[in-house]
């Protein structure tokens, strides 16, 4: 695990440099755009792996061109799905429409090599034919490292040994935490914990060493006095965490408990990125903040704790596809270095497929340009779609 | 015309071999500055253009490289034997100076060569291919800066 130790008297100059540690110091470094030039060879799978072990570089690259597909098939419209997929044979990321019976397969001319990201829509695994049609697509496609899911009545169908991204966020009742038991090579994962599902009422949570990045949703009553250390003990096992997208839902106006908050940042060595949402007060009352190079509250709004750099916003940007740093203050100094860092980024043929960037730094003269949603097919069922940062890595 | 690196080596280019170099071959300057490269990248590099004297069409390479195929299944043997007798870092020092002259088929060589050799392993293999073989002392350190400043100004 690398350490990453940071010349303060840099950081103000947006030159700020990020260091393994003594005995790496001696590498070469991979310089993104000859890492993107690289990579270019890399079949997705590949550059999707290469991506994170890049990340842990701190040479981390662009997100991959990618096309994807977001579908909504009403009844009886298969065959017109299968028709409009075809033309996307290199797809790498798709969100499947419900499946309710056999018959209705994923079109068979998307390369399994190319596609890397399923997302599963209201799609209940509960019936034989539909473990069936999911046993038959694993087999096929087994490339894919990413999965989002809705309403799965079970985790089991899932090639859980392969998968990197895990994204249960809409998933109210998980029934069952035996699924992190498989899940040894999750990288991200997002979830939604509540009550009911009894996520730490239980003392044992598997080791999730490779585990980067959590986005968690938590409820109010979700931690009860008596199951305080099953979730110390969970966080235990997610160690090397270095990104958490801490989301606590405040209805019935409950409170996260600054006992919790303090165990997410006590726990959580390597963390050096926390967006916590409706958690100001509590982080007002930490001791922490130096510990992080980018935090941010409610409604993207950015604790200056560290000036926002090209190596932080690198990071931010592999991990997220919507990047909103509206509010963001700039210091002067590394401004220009980070405007044309965004330029860049737009300029990037390979993100135009995917990417929105949302850049708005008025006071600083960054132009607001977004990127609009690209639209493949308008007038069908069929849109593309890009629904916000949810599933990405 | 005359290539001058970082080390103040100056190198005569025949019109021949400049003609790979597609970003600078049709400009009215006689001396180019190359003042990120050492001599001895810049003489990989003129190698690699001498080497291609008389090809006039290098075939490109496929993308993506497929899996059970190794660097001397998609170029010429001598573009391998080339590519695979040099060092990583040697590797990533061409590519900056290829970028910098547009010979694009060497760009091309360089990328797919380290796509291949650090395709599938973890980051801490990577790590491994990528030590420097060099012991960095502080002085050569030191030297290191000395130069960069020195070029900068």
């Amino acid at each position: 695990m690398q350490q990453f130790e940071e010349d303060e008297d840099n950081i103000g100059k947006g030159t700020r440099k990020v260091k393994l540690n003594q005995e790496q110091s001696t590498s070469i470094p991979l310089i993104p755009g000859i890492l993107n030039m690289i990579f270019q060879f890399l079949t997705p799978q590949q550059y999707q792996q290469m991506r994170l072990v890049s990340h842990q570089f701190n040479a981390v690259v662009q997100q991959f061109n990618k096309s994807f597909l977001f579908t909504n098939v009403q009844k009886g419209t298969f065959q017109q799905f299968n028709n409009f997929i075809r033309q996307f044979s290199q797809l790498t990321k798709i969100k499947l429409p419900p499946i309710s019976s056999e018959e209705h397969k994923l079109c068979d001319e998307i390369d399994p090599q190319y596609l890397t990201q399923v997302i599963f829509s209201d799609f209940l695994n509960d019936s034989e034919s539909q473990q069936a049609y999911l046993k038959e697509f694993f087999q096929k496609y087994t490339s894919i490292i990413s999965v989002g899911i809705n309403k799965f009545y079970s985790l089991k169908w899932l090639p859980l040994e392969n998968i990197k991204q895990l994204d249960l966020s809409t998933v109210i009742e998980i029934k069952d935490k035996s699924f992190l038991e498989l899940s040894k090579n999750l990288v991200s994962l997002n979830i939604h914990i509540q009550e009911k599902n009894n996520f730490f009422s239980t003392a044992e949570f598997p080791p999730l060493e490779q585990l980067k990045v959590l986005k968690i949703k938590l409820w109010g009553p979700t931690f009860k006095e008596e199951h305080y250390q099953n979730f110390l003990n969970f966080l235990e096992s997610i160690k090397n965490l270095e990104i958490l997208e801490l989301l606590f839902n405040t209805y019935e106006s409950n409170q996260i408990k600054q006992d919790v908050f303090n165990a997410f940042i006590n726990k959580l060595p390597n963390l050096r990125i926390l967006k916590a949402f409706y958690c100001y007060e509590q982080i007002q009352n930490t001791q922490f903040k130096h510990r992080f190079d980018y935090l941010v509250i409610e409604n993207n709004k950015f604790i200056k704790l560290k000036a926002l750099d090209i190596p932080t916003l690198e990071m931010l940007l592999a991990f997220t596809n919507i990047l909103d740093i509206t509010n963001c203050s700039l210091e002067e100094d590394n401004e220009k270095l980070i405007q044309q860092f965004l330029e860049n980024q737009r300029e990037n043929q390979s993100q135009k497929n995917e990417t929105i960037l949302k850049v708005s730094f008025e006071q600083n003269h960054i132009k607001a340009n977004n990127y609009e949603f690209p639209i493949v097919q308008k007038n069908s069922n069929f849109t593309t779609f890009w629904d916000s940062g949810y599933y990405s890595i | 015309m005359k290539f001058i690196s970082q080390d103040d080596i100056t190198f005569e280019i025949d019109n021949e071999v400049l003609r790979q170099c597609t970003k600078i071959c049709n400009t009215d300057s006689s001396i180019v500055k190359l003042t990120s490269t050492k001599s001895k990248i810049l003489q990989k590099v003129i190698q690699y253009c001498e080497m291609h004297l008389n090809d006039f069409d290098i075939p490109e390479i496929q993308k993506p490289i497929k899996y059970q195929h190794n660097i001397f299944d998609i170029v010429s043997f001598k573009d391998a034997q080339f590519i695979t007798n040099l060092e990583f870092e040697e590797i990533i020092q061409i590519i900056q100076a290829a970028k910098f002259l547009g010979i694009n088929t060497l760009i091309d060589l360089s990328c797919a060569y380290i796509a291949i050799k650090i395709r599938g392993k973890n980051s801490q293999q990577v790590k491994e291919m990528l030590k420097s073989n060099k012991p960095i002392t502080d002085e050569q350190e030191q030297m290191d800066r000395d130069m960069e400043i020195k070029v900068k100004k």
